[in-house]
């Protein structure tokens, strides 16, 4: 880096509350899931909801049910299936944003981008 | 084409300023490297490799003039529901460019007609829905559509179209400017209109439009990430990546 080039990125600051929404922004748009014709957005109360079914006296449970997708529309779900995959598509993208943010805690300054 | 087929369609015009073309390419390789689902390029060019990508030719639209001085041929979107060969088509802008899968559960799901809605801007951080004229109508985004051939979907091309052909006077029914003709204001109000006043919702659900416009500067664009400067009370950098971005300052891209 030469001194005009030095003296450029000192004077460029670096917004990491800016930096961070970035982050939550590509997590959110990544936590959806198809299922049954329909689209679910992975939420903890979804995955609560879901689990739900499964409480004590739910155990044996195997049934359907039917829920409204992120569009409004009707979809036949058996709970233990769209559980899991629920699941795995958390598993994968807050694993994913535990590594980003673990990248995202090391920059300092604009000249780390 | 098989029945339930999908498949992309991105429109060229090249104007004055920007090759249109080379950015829809580019776009198009984008989308089938991330969601693996073919291309088709609408475009009056000929010649051109677009390599494993589809070509439907059709002749250049008529012009309607920006503010920077070239010719924005922009007035075929509404046209598209007639031109695509597939069951369920996806839309984007020659200049959306897809950095990740993210649009593959909407293309998945059973949702007749879907339109992006809600923006996110990298430079203030807010996700928001932007509103039209002084009506207030929602405003949707033209950007990035997803439709499948159906009745609705149908009606709604129908009514763009009307509404493009009599932009004037719904301009001034909506209060909104009439110059230049904004796909994103046609489809706004034809989706008002057809919807109950805006009764129903038609936009994408956890997917806002990034839109990386004039208030930024592109320092670099690689590996799918973006970094960029922009003015607030100073001069800032920052960087955005794992989302699909709306490139909006065409001739920073080339």
């Amino acid at each position: 880096m030469n001194t005009e080039e030095l003296r450029d990125a000192a004077r460029v600051a670096y917004n990491r509350e800016l930096a961070k929404q970035n982050i939550n922004t590509a997590i959110e748009s990544r936590m959806t899931v198809n299922y049954g014709g329909g689209m679910f957005i992975v939420t903890q109360e979804l995955i609560a909801f879901l689990h739900a079914w499964f409480g004590p006296n739910w155990k044996d449970w195997d049934g359907v049910i039917y829920m409204m997708d992120a569009y409004d529309v009707p979809v036949k779900v058996i709970p233990h299936e769209l559980l899991y995959i629920c699941q795995k598509r958390w598993w994968e993208v807050m694993n994913e944003f535990a590594a980003e943010y673990e990248e995202f805690t090391k920059i300092r300054n604009a000249k780390q981008l | 084409m098989p029945n339930n087929s999908k498949g992309c369609l991105i429109v060229a015009f090249d104007n004055e300023n920007h090759i249109y073309f080379d950015m829809a390419v580019m776009a198009a390789d984008r989308v089938a490297k991330h969601l693996k689902i073919p291309v088709t390029i609408i475009t009056d060019r000929t010649d051109g490799d677009i390599g494993q990508h589809s070509r439907i030719l059709v002749e250049k639209t008529g012009g309607n003039w920006r503010n920077d001085g070239s010719t924005w041929r922009n007035l075929i979107r509404t046209q598209l529901y007639d031109l695509s060969p597939y069951d369920r088509t996806l839309i984007i802008d020659g200049d959306y460019f897809l950095c990740t899968p993210n649009l593959l559960p909407h293309l998945h799901c059973s949702k007749d007609f879907i339109m992006t809605k809600q923006v996110y801007s990298p430079v203030n951080r807010r996700t928001e829905t932007f509103k039209l004229g002084n009506t207030q109508i929602d405003m949707y985004w033209a950007t990035v559509c997803i439709f499948n051939k159906c009745e609705e979907s149908h009606r709604i091309f129908e009514m763009a179209k009307h509404v493009q052909e009599h932009y004037e006077y719904y301009s001034v029914i909506y209060e909104y400017r009439r110059v230049p003709i904004r796909n994103d204001f046609i489809f706004s109000v034809a989706l008002h209109l057809m919807c109950g006043y805006g009764m129903k919702d038609y936009g994408f659900k956890n997917y806002p439009l990034i839109n990386c416009d004039s208030l930024m500067d592109y320092e670099r664009f690689e590996d799918d990430k973006l970094v960029y400067r922009y003015v607030s009370d100073k001069l800032y950098a920052n960087s955005i990546s794992g989302v699909d971005l709306h490139l909006m300052n065409k001739d920073q891209l080339q």
